[in-house]
């Protein structure tokens, strides 16, 4: 049949896809085709009768189900921590850093210094309503006296919190504060999610468990760490679990984390003052705010591929450097990436031109970043 | 309570204010999934899915569109995600898609016996979910991507892996197929070449 050529334009035409071209070759045969108009006006009304499509009803619960979802997704990486044997194994990590830095304590009964640091912890504890776990108080003072039987102290109690703890998680879900213990930089491999999640993977829970933790946590006392992060109440709760925390976020800051798609964008030299940098953009406004430093150059690029669908699971990290070479090539080092820092390697051909040039380099992260969060920048040249 | 009030008490927290939108959208986001992945079972889950994403990044929603406008797109992307899955799982697509391209145009015959216009737009809506449930699957997605979430016909053919050719005809042939259906049914006089409405276009 000679219309059926037709038939797709004019379903074309309905959804604007027609080129000049093929509009006019549509109309002129629709001038003379009256069974084609026809169809034409046909499917048009179907068209038109999609924004009338009957909905079909969400089963019964739905909505609930959400919900559901929502607060085991909340509460999934608050109580089940306990259950996990990686959590024991943390914990008994934990308990022998506690040991090693008693005893080393035990052996520098001069200057006690981490008794001290115990003994601070335990004292904002003190301050703060802790009826429930009164015999971390009193451990607290054993371990402020300075007998020399104590170094077993902090270990024993620490763990056993850990044990105490297990056996009530499910009925006290949200007050459980010790999973903060490890904080959202903890190892990935210590939130071993329903999903297998692989470690390194970008993920979401961690981020949600960020956000989500409560202003108060710290109820304004002067508990954190050299990171910044909030220290746990466990640290108030358990004496001598100071060292703990440490212990545990000592191999935390050169924790890798993984970045993937890279993209390296020439920018225009000189207008870039503040290369070099890097920060994470976690939300389409963030990553329209950057781009509007940089007029001179077209990064449609970007903000095409990245809406807010994206931004919903990943953030990206842009990095600016500029080169004494237009001839260099500047890539994100493997495994350069790690919290609050990120190391570049420039490749410098031996002949290189000698133009300054600036780089964005953009590459997709996971939500373990923040919006806003900026990383140190270090170049390194092979 | 407006959907921005909503959604700005959600993103604070409130999860009483999420659910009430969860409510006033699961219909429109359950059936949108339905029509994508024809399987209730699968939609329920997907759509949930879509409304947990939401929850999660309701911090990067800048309003720059409406919660409805922004759960359908997550819900669309959520499953084409999952379709693409299936599709991985399955192989490469099989004999279905040569059927579609194979098989023929549906005739469009019978324009000329189609009566006045004279069925509520409900009636309309409701004869037209009925027909979308007899298009074979392949037309159906291509089409509600286009109709309801619309996905420009590039989209399309990114989401479910086409080239534009196919998109076109495929989404082309879908129409037809519908109001062959509809014209079975004696549901087609809503479009009447008469209707005043449609004489404009």
């Amino acid at each position: 049949m000679v219309c059926q050529r037709y038939y797709e334009l004019i379903s074309q035409r309905l959804d604007g896809e027609l080129s000049e071209d093929e509009q006019q070759e549509l109309e002129s045969h629709l001038a003379v085709c009256p069974s084609c108009r026809a169809l034409a006006q046909q499917l048009s009304g179907l068209h038109e009768d999609f924004s009338d499509l009957e909905e079909v009803p969400a089963p019964e619960g739905f909505a609930q189900g959400v919900m559901d979802r929502i607060r085991m997704e909340e509460t999934k990486k608050v109580i089940p921590l306990f259950r996990r044997p990686q959590f024991k194994a943390a914990a008994g990590l934990a308990a022998c850093l506690v040991l090693c830095a008693g005893l080393y304590g035990a052996g520098q009964l001069d200057l006690p210094g981490q008794n001290v640091t115990a003994q601070s912890g335990g004292t904002a504890a003190a301050s703060q309503p802790q009826d429930a776990l009164p015999q971390y108080k009193g451990s607290e003072e054993t371990i402020s006296a300075d007998s020399e039987a104590e170094p077993a102290v902090p270990e024993l109690s620490g763990y056993s919190f850990a044990e105490a703890e297990e056996g009530t998680g499910d009925s006290t879900t949200s007050e459980i504060p010790v999973p903060r213990v490890y904080g959202s930089d903890s190892p990935s491999w210590l939130y071993s999610e329903a999903e297998n999640s692989l470690p390194q993977q970008p993920k979401e829970e961690e981020h949600a468990d960020r956000i989500q933790l409560p202003e108060d946590v710290t109820d304004g006392q002067p508990v954190q760490n050299d990171q910044g992060d909030e220290l746990p109440e466990a640290a108030e709760n358990a004496p001598g679990s100071t060292t703990e925390v440490t212990g545990v976020n000592v191999g935390q800051e050169n924790e890798v984390r993984s970045f993937q798609n890279e993209q390296c964008l020439s920018v225009t030299y000189g207008a870039t003052p503040q290369a070099p940098s890097a920060v994470i953009l976690g939300s389409v406004q963030s990553l329209t705010d950057y781009l509007a430093a940089f007029p001179e150059d077209d990064l449609s690029v970007l903000s095409q591929a990245y809406d807010e669908t994206y931004f919903t699971s990943g953030c990206l990290l842009a990095v600016l450097v500029e080169t004494e070479s237009g001839s260099s090539s500047v890539v994100i080092q493997e495994d350069g990436l790690s919290a609050g820092q990120v190391v570049l390697e420039e490749n410098r051909p031996q002949a290189g031109t000698c133009d300054m040039a600036a780089w964005l380099i953009v590459a997709e992260v996971g939500t373990e970043f923040t919006d806003g969060e900026e990383l140190e920048v270090s170049v390194v040249t092979p | 309570m407006s959907d921005q009030d909503l959604v700005a008490r959600a993103r604070a927290g409130d999860q009483e204010a999420f659910a009430r939108l969860a409510e006033e959208n699961q219909n429109r986001v359950y059936s949108l999934a339905l029509r994508l992945v024809g399987d209730r079972e699968e939609a329920a889950d997907l759509a949930q899915e879509a409304f947990l994403k939401a929850w999660q990044g309701l911090k990067s929603f800048q309003g720059e569109s409406s919660f409805a406008t922004w759960i359908y797109r997550l819900t669309t992307n959520v499953c084409i995600d999952y379709l693409r899955r299936q599709k991985r799982r399955q192989g490469v697509e099989t004999a279905v898609s040569l059927d579609d391209e194979d098989s023929g145009w549906a005739e469009p015959a019978d324009w000329d016996q189609d009566p006045q216009r004279k069925l509520e737009q409900s009636e309309r809506g409701r004869a037209l979910a009925r027909a979308m449930e007899q298009l074979p699957d392949h037309q159906r997605r291509a089409l509600v991507l286009r109709e309801i979430s619309g996905l420009s016909y590039q989209e399309i053919g990114q989401a479910l892996e086409l080239d534009l050719g196919t998109v076109k005809s495929r989404i082309a042939r879908a129409r037809l197929a519908l109001r062959k259906i509809l014209l079975l049914d004696g549901n087609f006089s809503e479009a009447a070449p008469s209707n005043p409405t449609n004489e404009k276009k």
